[in-house]
């Protein structure tokens, strides 16, 4: 049974427009304009125990809409949204006890206290029995190393380390259902991977169901099997992130070693009957090829060149998503 | 909610609050001073024009005890202007991390507020201190331990009824984005005719009946009148239970509100 299930889900915002200037803001006084704007349309999915999915979509494109009614922070327009069997927006505390919301953009810790000190609020708001808390106080903070800043206000820590302190704040009523919006946003390299395994280590512990929102395909690829791609509010993709690459990449690469330096326009331009050439230094060479050509190209390459090694690689998944988003044409697809 | 959450909220505000000392002290004196001297000289200019020795029942000297003490009981009421602002966490989007907590905004913010007026209540008691050790108190003024008991009560329901009128009016930041002029009305709505500017009883007989069946006497004037021991205990007990059915009204339209409001909310800030 799905831990979340989404069904027709739709959110229209009604903003008011404002014309720019003084006079503009005269005439708002006595008269608005307002515009609808069709945030989140017709979504459906749902989401399992254990399973977590990568949520994917440029700004605006409607991730942390959809984020926030499946938290019930906002109300559906239209549709249903059944989280554990609750319904979000009535906000019963069985319910949000057993969820949690992690926004890398936003400090939800009190800003003025230390760490130990939001940990023993969060105790009391969600009742958490005193062994359980400080077994979880002492294996997170241990394993995301900020032992030693338990009692330093919020605001004197580093945006990595507030990271980190939101993590477990979030974790400690250990949720079975986990919201992540772009948890590594920000951060460095290194603890952009602590997140991560952290996150990964915590999932395979708990098994809760996740949905995580990130700009960076390293977080999607590393944690997600499953992606599900936004765009204006629509779905557009919802199927494995390994399929992605097949079904919407209609090239793949090949990359060619050759003997000696290619340098004549010949050979060039013998090359680019066959696809597009990406890279051409020194001995290498790579070449964007429709699938279909694969294997003439590479046929045609072995009889007419000396070639040290060749390889044929997929897209960069994150050009195919790229590519996904900025392709208006694409009807939606379910094929989950 | 649970009792502890309460306290332990309650405790962490006062604890925060007193923790600036600086603007706990200096903030609290300075603003005693200069709002107690202006006071002092405008009813020292009326009761010299007016050659009369009463004015709404209050000698010169008992109606500077009368702002000594609604200056002092206002800072309880209405406990500091805080942070935890019900209006900014709408609309700078703090609201999200509170709706997303098993807990009752109303009480959770209303545990604060208690916690931000500890300290006033400190104060209270200290200048209250002062006053009666070094003051003599004028005839028409019975300080007694019964009245000081039941004006405690009266303030602390003061204290939820203007918990509530704000909190109602702070929460049409649903809709409007900026609600602190509206607050600055209310004010003066609530200081005007509750008894903070002027002694309820200076005001004409037909307007004091008006405000009889008003909620705002209840913020100010009433907690004075009683602490003075003006109010016999039967009467008091009347206006204890008139001013708890305010207190549910407003209780039921903040509710009320509240059910709109989320409606409306988008959740900005993230």
């Amino acid at each position: 049974m799905p831990l979340i299930k989404i069904n027709n889900l739709h959110k229209k915002f009604r903003v008011h427009k404002k014309e720019e200037g003084f006079l503009g803001s005269l005439k708002a006084l006595f008269k608005r304009q307002y515009i609808d704007k069709e945030a989140v349309v017709d979504v459906s999915f749902s989401v399992g125990k254990g399973e977590i999915i990568g949520l994917l979509g440029a700004n605006g494109a409607g991730k942390t809409t959809l984020l926030k009614m499946l938290t019930g922070i906002i109300h559906p327009t239209k549709g249903n949204v059944e989280i554990l069997g609750y319904n979000p927006w009535d906000r019963k505390n069985e319910f949000l006890k057993e969820i949690s919301l992690i926004m890398g953009q936003k400090a939800q810790l009190w800003w003025d206290l230390p760490a130990a000190d939001c940990f023993l609020l969060l105790k009391e708001i969600y009742v958490i029995p005193e062994k359980q808390y400080r077994e979880t106080i002492e294996e997170l903070s241990i394993k995301l190393n900020v032992k030693h800043l338990l009692n330093i206000q919020i605001r004197r820590l580093s945006l990595g380390e507030r990271m980190k302190m939101e993590l477990i704040a979030s974790l400690l009523h250990r949720p079975k259902v986990l919201f992540l919006d772009e948890p590594t946003i920000g951060l460095d390299v290194k603890s952009q991977r602590v997140i991560r395994e952290f996150i990964l280590d915590y999932i395979k512990k708990y098994s809760p169901a996740v949905i995580l929102t990130s700009h960076y395909m390293d977080d999607i690829q590393y944690l997600c099997e499953r992606v599900l791609i936004i765009r204006s509010g629509k779905i557009v993709y919802d199927g494995l992130l390994t399929d992605l690459a097949q079904k919407y990449s209609p090239n793949k690469i090949i990359k060619a070693h050759f003997k000696e330096k290619q340098e004549s326009l010949n050979i060039l331009l013998d090359l680019q009957k066959y696809g597009e050439i990406l890279h051409n230094e020194k001995e290498q060479i790579h070449l964007m090829v429709n699938r279909e050509n694969i294997s003439n190209t590479t046929n045609y390459l072995l009889e007419h060149y000396e070639i040290i090694d060749l390889s044929i690689e997929e897209v960069d998944i994150s050009i195919t998503i790229e590519s996904i988003l900025d392709n208006k044409k694409l009807d939606s697809i379910n094929d989950y | 909610m649970t009792t502890k959450l309460f306290f332990k909220t309650l405790n962490l505000e006062a604890r925060t609050t007193m923790s600036y000392r600086f603007d706990f002290w200096i903030s609290a004196v300075i603003g005693f001073i200069a709002e107690f001297g202006a006071v002092w000289f405008l009813w020292n200019a009326v009761f010299k024009e007016s050659n009369s020795d009463v004015i709404g029942g209050y000698s010169l000297s008992s109606m500077y005890i009368y702002y000594l003490t609604v200056i002092l009981i206002s800072k309880i009421v209405r406990g500091s202007r805080s942070k935890n602002d019900i209006a900014s966490d709408i609309y700078q989007g703090n609201l999200n991390k509170y709706l997303l907590f098993p807990v009752n905004y109303i009480l959770y913010k209303y545990a604060q507020h208690l916690g931000v007026m500890f300290p006033s209540f400190i104060q209270f008691f200290l200048f209250g201190v002062v006053v009666i050790l070094v003051i003599d108190l004028p005839n028409d003024i019975n300080l007694s331990f019964t009245s000081i008991f039941m004006a405690l009560i009266t303030i602390f329901i003061a204290n939820i009824l203007y918990f509530l009128m704000n909190y109602m009016l702070k929460l049409t930041a649903f809709w409007i984005d900026n609600v602190w002029s509206l607050d600055a009305f209310k004010w003066f709505i609530v200081s005007l005719l509750g008894g903070y500017m002027l002694p309820i009883s200076v005001f004409p007989k037909n307007l004091q009946i008006v405000l009889n069946y008003l909620p705002f006497k209840f913020l100010f004037d009433f907690p004075v009148n009683t602490l003075f021991g003006k109010i016999g205990v039967e009467i008091w007990v009347k206006e204890i239970a008139i001013s708890l059915i305010w207190c549910l009204f407003f209780l039921i339209v903040c509710r009320l509100v509240w059910k709109k409001g989320r409606l409306q909310y988008t959740g900005v800030g993230i």
